[in-house]
Order: structure tokens, then sequence, then C-alpha cells
């Protein structure tokens, strides 16, 4: 009974809240987005108190992120890049890493550029470029991402490139147990004759010396650091999941007040039910439509 | 409610406009987080300014209604950029 009132008066119009659903309150708003907030702070500190691990699963494929990309190459009239086993030791290394210094970026902390790890491996090169990507869900997913961004589609289906190699990589990254592609493209200083790298987001630059590098190469590692048993809990699926159910609760809300409103026929002083209608029915279809994953 | 609405097409008209572009912008731009940002961030000031417009024309600005459009807004925002920046 004292349930039912208390639902009646945060949810409904009622004479008690005035003909406005409590909810609806600026200030209960302001609850809520605290809360909101709150719980974002909880899901990131929940691994230290039970035996979850904050993560994305995926099930990407240097092959597969391989055989797209040519095919994406093909469809652009480009020709095919080459699978060149050193390229892909190097993305192996540029992930490795990347985990080891823990950062996410072209360039790591220690000033450390993309193209020292070609260097390393031994491939000389006149073209080079570099894509990154973590948290995807699968290989088509992180290509179509790739190509829905400029400067990494113009690395991807550029001509000047002829090898590729590809690191798919799981680890630990600031705390959450990702997934890392490292893309590698390439053409060797033998191939042809002036050196340029291009980063994925950047445009494409010239370097001081030789060999012009591009990121693209081939190879699966799977990382030690993901324990058996433990529950892999996705960042961006909770928060999502908890933002869809917040906005669908203020969409039902302002639903019925807008039906109950005019069946009473009650006047107030109010904002306009159906401006809000629009704007929560927006933000509920723009977190359907939200995806994860990030490019760099 | 629908009487309002007819009567006040022209309103509602410019509403869903701004809002389909913010719709269609955070759709089109999923990887440029600046971009869906300053989207976002836009959808929500205008909104507001949309309902003190509104209001004004209608003659019934109020305070608690201007608070009210304003507390919509934030949420809006604060929710799209959490999920933005989680991606």
């Amino acid at each position: 009974m004292l349930l039912a009132a208390f639902l009646i008066y945060t949810l409904l119009p009622h004479e008690r809240n005035n003909h406005r659903a409590k909810l609806l309150n600026p200030i209960v708003i302001g609850l809520s987005i605290l809360m909101f907030l709150v719980t974002q702070v909880l899901v990131s500190s929940l691994p230290r108190f039970t035996p979850v691990v904050l993560g994305y699963a995926s099930n990407i494929n240097s092959e597969e992120i391989v055989q797209l990309t040519n095919e994406e190459r093909e469809q652009a009239g480009v020709p095919e890049v080459q699978v060149d086993p050193i390229l892909t030791q190097a993305a192996l290394k540029k992930g490795g890493d990347m985990f080891a210094k823990d950062y996410w970026a072209h360039t790591a902390p220690d000033g450390t550029e993309p193209w020292v790890f070609f260097a390393d491996q031994g491939y000389k090169y006149r073209f080079a470029g570099e894509n990154l990507a973590r948290d995807f869900a699968n290989s088509e997913t992180t290509v179509a991402a790739w190509m829905n961004s400029r400067s990494h589609r113009d690395n991807l289906l550029s001509s000047r490139y002829q090898d590729i190699g590809v690191a798919v990589i799981q680890g630990d990254l600031d705390g959450v147990e990702t997934t890392l592609v490292i893309q590698f493209f390439g053409t060797r200083m033998d191939q042809s004759p002036l050196v340029e790298t291009n980063i994925g987001a950047q445009p494409a630059a010239s370097l001081d010396f030789s060999p012009e590098a591009t990121v693209v190469g081939s190879s699966t590692v799977i990382g030690a650091s993901k324990e058996k048993g433990n529950i892999l809990l996705s960042p961006f699926s909770t928060t999502r999941n908890l933002a869809i159910f917040l906005v669908s609760l203020f969409f039902l809300v302002i639903t019925l007040d807008m039906i109950i409103i005019r069946h009473r026929n009650v006047a107030r002083v109010s904002s306009k039910s159906f401006a809000h209608f629009i704007f929560f029915g927006a933000i509920l279809a723009v977190l359907y439509f939200s995806r994860e994953g990030l490019i760099l | 409610m629908f009487s309002e609405i007819t009567k006040h097409l022209a309103h509602y008209f410019s509403l869903l406009a701004i809002i389909g572009v913010s719709f269609w912008g955070l759709i089109t731009f999923p990887y440029d987080k600046g971009m869906q940002t300053a989207i976002a961030i836009s959808l929500g000031t205008a909104f507001v300014i949309w309902g003190l417009i509104h209001h004004w024309i209608h003659d019934d600005l109020h305070p608690k209604v201007i608070l009210e459009y304003i507390a919509t807004a934030t949420l809006g925002i604060a929710i799209l950029l959490i999920v933005i920046w989680q991606a």
C-alpha cells in the first residue's frame, strides 16, 4: 500500500504531487544524474570487491582483418596488400609495448613512434602507416569503424602500401581487459624510393629518414592476463544498459504524464511534456544505435 | 495536447528539426568523440533555448518551467557524454 502510494507519487501526476510526477522535478532529475555518475564509479571499482574483470569480450581474428581490408581495397580498385611476417612482428611488438607502458596512442609516452617498431624489426620502409583499434566485438565492426573514419580509410585504401601486418593482442590496459588491434601498412624501401609515414587519425607526413611507413600486420595473441573463471563485465555495455533503463523510465513517465493530464484536462504551470517526450525519445534512439569500440 | 501541438506546429517542427539533425550527427560520426560531444551539448542547449522561446511566446515563462528544461537537458547531455566517452 505504502509502496503503491510512493510509486504513484513518484511516477504519475496526482493531486499530492501538484499534478506532476515527482520524478520530473528538477531536483529529482539532478539526483538521478548524480546516482548515474555514482553508479559509474561503483562499476569501475567493482573488480576490487568481486571476481569481476572489466573488459570487452571480442572475437577478432587477424586473418579476417587482412581479408576484410583486402576486400575493401578490391572494391575501391586498389591492389591487395600482402601479409609481411616482419611487419606482423612489428605490430606485435607495438601492441606489447602499449600494454607494457599502458598507453593508447600512436606515440608512446616516452616518445617512441610507431615507425621505430618497423625499423627495429628490420623493415626498411618507403611508406608506412598505422591504424589502431580497441574494444571491438569482431573483425567486421573493427574494419567498418576504420572505413567510417576518413583518415583511417585513406590509410586502409592507400595504393602506396604493398605489405600489411596485423596484430590482435589481448591484455590489461588501464585496468580494463581489452583487445588491441594494430594494423601496420608498409612498402619496402627497395620497392619504391621515398619515405612517408601515415598514422590513422593524422594526415600522411614525410619523415626525415628514408622509408615511408603505415602500420599493418597479421598475428593474434591472446594475453595471459584474463584469469579463467572470472566474469567479464563490459564497461560500455553496463553504462549503456543503465542509461537505457534510466531514459526509458523518464520516457515512460513523461508519456503517462501526457496521457493522464490530457484525460483529466488539468491546467498547470509546467514545461511541455511533448517536447520532453521527443527529447527523451531521441536520446533513447541514440543509445540504441551506440556501439563500443575505439579507433586511433 | 494534440490541439496544442497543431496550434504551434511551427514550434514543434523546429524542435523536431533540431533533434533530428542532432540525431543524424550523433549516428553519422560514431567514432569522432569530439564531434559527438559538441553535438550532444548543442542539442541540450538548443532544447533549453527552444523551451524558453516557446514559453515566452506563450507568455507562461516561469522559473519552474526554465528549471525543468535545464534539468532535462542536463540529464540528456550527461547520459550522452558518459556513453560517448565510455565507448
